[in-house]
């Protein structure tokens, strides 16, 4: 009997000792940046990776038009900010990196044309690069890997503008036009001041570099232009005037993509859906499933994810009930994935990134004891999205 | 105030004493004893690393925001659970106590911000209170100095913990003053953060105590000290936000191991004397 308890003894002390060790190189975590300032807002515009090192840079507005970058580590331990004097304001929603340098376009609000800057990390600065005259009211930019494209709405113009500019960046060497046919100073300029809806504004192209596809006023309505590679226009998806189109929209390849877009106070979503870029169509009739717990009014994001050597459709919107909603299509369209990201305090995604090391990096905007607006990342592990995609 | 303690202790020693000399010693060796156990523990967590959800930036009013930890006495629980022994030799044996623990832990943060659009400055000041509930098997070894009656004791090894519901109640009030009235402040829902914790934990225990043999029972008085060697919470759900309480009151928790003194009384039969 002596020898029994004695087993049992040294059986439950291995058993004690028997832990799993799992990987602890990507864990999660939820940042908020502190301002003590009560009356500063802070909307959080793009992030992108350093061109240094394993750290972040994080493009915001603040007090209105103003600029701010911060810089974050890998972790979301903040590093450094810098509030760009107020010469330059309306930095437009998108960090660029040309050549392993980061830029930030903006604009002059005396002159109101259009600053490129690029980011000094080292120094913790800004340098200037050029002014665009020409292009006034930059409202989105967008780098194809060869050419910087700038979308631009000049108040009283009724027109939007776009522009390639050359690889020096100094000059703008080819420029398309949309009309819009209506006013729309009003909307541009609470856009921009972020007073008001922020309209997605946005300048993609196709995977085989053969079309552009922006989103902006144009005819009476908010919609969705294609673009040949001379900026001409082929062809549009109209949005209902104002109050309905695509919101979001990631080119797939082979003239498919994954839409978001808004019909009334609905979200649809489609991960994956054929778009003749020469026709003339209505977007509030391209089939979608509809998404009723989806805030309408709030920015939706599609990204294209690769969990496990696999690749996913990421959407990534707020629901009405302050959370982030995150899901996850494959590339036959067909949902694998849902969750949800936040609770109980109102949240906005602002832009979202897979790291280089697997995980989905995501920037929001939270409203902290639901008063102060503050720029917040939130970082799912790689192992927490390939527990998502893993059939349970 | 001390000496009626001090005359108290003095009197036990001396009846231990009287009494270890008196009698005639028990007969202990391969004998299983069974009962009941009961008493309170105190933990404290010990700091690995902090963990805050806000960041400070140049902006901030405060320079960190590492929470302020209660003291070991603030954090009581309870224990009670079953006690099972077997004696190797009459000095040396084995017990398991596999008991209910419940363990409690606080902390308190602030916030600050300058508003002079909603009227000057706002004050945050929140109460964190934690409860763990664990089954505990712990493994010990016991080393007793008598074969008397009365026997002091040592005892150590280790206990395998498993968490099986954690919950957590913040408190807030508007004062920043390291004090939080939980019979004035403003309360949240309780909420259940179970999935926050490794469920799994290992403590390693060391103890002393005393016990008093009779051919019918045996009571012994016990105090031990717990490590988890394991941290509480599990870094991969640290940030997961189950409680709802982490965006909405600026809540993630350290990484820390706990800490826990106990003080339990057992009360023991011998099933049988011989095997």
């Amino acid at each position: 009997m002596k020898r029994i308890a004695f087993v049992c003894s040294l059986g439950l002390f291995l058993l004690l000792l028997a832990c799993e060790k799992k990987d602890m190189t990507s864990l999660p975590f939820v940042k908020i940046y502190d301002d003590q300032n009560g009356n500063r807002s802070f909307t959080p515009l793009s992030i992108i990776k350093s061109s240094q090192d394993y750290g972040y840079i994080v493009l915001s507005a603040f007090d209105g038009w103003r600029i701010q970058l911060m810089k974050i580590d890998k972790d979301g331990v903040f590093s450094w900010n810098l509030e760009l004097p107020d010469s330059y304001v309306n930095a437009v929603p998108s960090l660029v990196n040309i050549n392993e340098q980061l830029y930030l376009v903006c604009m002059d609000p005396i002159e109101l044309n259009t600053r490129i800057l690029r980011i000094d990390e080292t120094n913790q600065t800004v340098v200037p690069v050029s002014t665009l005259e020409e292009v006034s009211y930059p409202v989105h930019a967008y780098y194809n890997g060869n050419h910087l494209y700038l979308m631009s709405c000049p108040l009283s113009s009724q027109m939007m503008g776009l522009h390639e500019v050359s690889t020096a960046l100094d000059t703008v060497i080819r420029v398309g036009a949309l009309g819009i046919g209506m006013n729309v100073d009003e909307h541009l300029l609470k856009h921009v001041m972020h007073t008001g809806k922020q309209w997605p504004f946005f300048i993609k192209s196709t995977p085989e570099k053969d079309r552009f596809v922006v989103n902006g006023f144009y005819n009476y309505s908010f919609s969705t232009v294609f673009l040949d590679n001379s900026l001409q226009f082929t062809g549009v998806y109209n949005g209902a005037a104002l109050n309905g189109g695509i919101n979001q929209l990631e080119p797939l390849g082979s003239n498919e993509y994954g839409i978001s877009r808004v019909s009334g106070d609905y979200v649809f979503f489609n991960p994956k859906l054929s778009l003749d870029p020469t026709a003339v169509s209505m977007a509030t009739s391209l089939e979608a499933q509809g998404d009723a717990e989806l805030n309408h009014e709030m920015p939706v994001l599609i990204k294209e994810l690769t969990i496990k050597g696999t690749k996913y459709r990421a959407f990534l919107a707020s629901t009405r009930s302050n959370q982030l909603s995150l899901k996850l299509y494959d590339e036959t369209g067909k949902k694998i994935a849902g969750t949800y990201i936040s609770k109980n305090i109102p949240i906005k995604a602002s832009d979202m990134i897979q790291t280089p090391y697997g995980e989905l990096l995501i920037l929001t905007q939270v409203r902290v004891m639901g008063s102060y607006n503050r720029i917040g990342t939130i970082k799912l592990s790689k192992p927490n999205l390939e527990s998502l995609v893993t059939p349970k | 105030m001390k000496l009626p303690w001090f005359v108290g202790i003095l009197m036990l020693l001396i009846s231990v004493q009287v009494e270890a000399q008196s009698r005639k010693h028990q007969y202990r060796k391969d004998r299983y004893f069974f009962g009941v156990t009961m008493g309170s523990g105190f933990t404290q967590p010990i700091i690995q690393e902090r963990f805050s959800l806000m960041e400070t930036t140049p902006q901030s009013a405060n320079e960190n925001f590492d929470k302020k930890y209660g003291n070991l006495f603030q954090h009581g629980g309870g224990i009670y659970g079953l006690h099972f022994s077997f004696a190797f030799t009459k000095l040396f044996s084995v017990v398991s106590q596999p008991c209910f623990q419940t363990q409690r832990y606080n902390y308190m943060n602030n916030y600050h911000w300058s508003d002079t659009i909603t009227g000057g400055e706002v004050y945050k000041e929140f109460l964190h209170r934690q409860k763990i509930n664990n089954i505990r098997i712990p493994i010990l070894a016991r080393m007793d100095f008598s074969a008397r009656r009365w026997s002091p004791f040592i005892q150590a090894g280790l206990s395998a913990d498993i968490a099986y519901f954690a919950s957590k109640q913040i408190y807030t009030d508007n004062q920043v003053d390291r004090s939080v009235d939980r019979k004035t402040a403003v309360s949240s829902n309780v909420s259940e953060m179970t999935a926050h914790l490794n469920r799994f934990n290992v403590y390693a225990v060391g103890g002393a105590g005393i016990s008093y043999y009779r051919e019918q029972f045996a009571i012994s008085l016990s105090g031990n000290i717990r490590y988890g060697l394991r941290t509480t919470i599990d870094p991969f759900e640290r940030y997961s936000d189950y409680t709802g309480m982490a965006s909405e009151y600026l809540d993630v928790q350290d990484k820390f191991n706990l800490l826990t003194m106990d003080i339990m009384l057992t009360l023991m039969v011998p099933i049988h004397k011989k095997w």
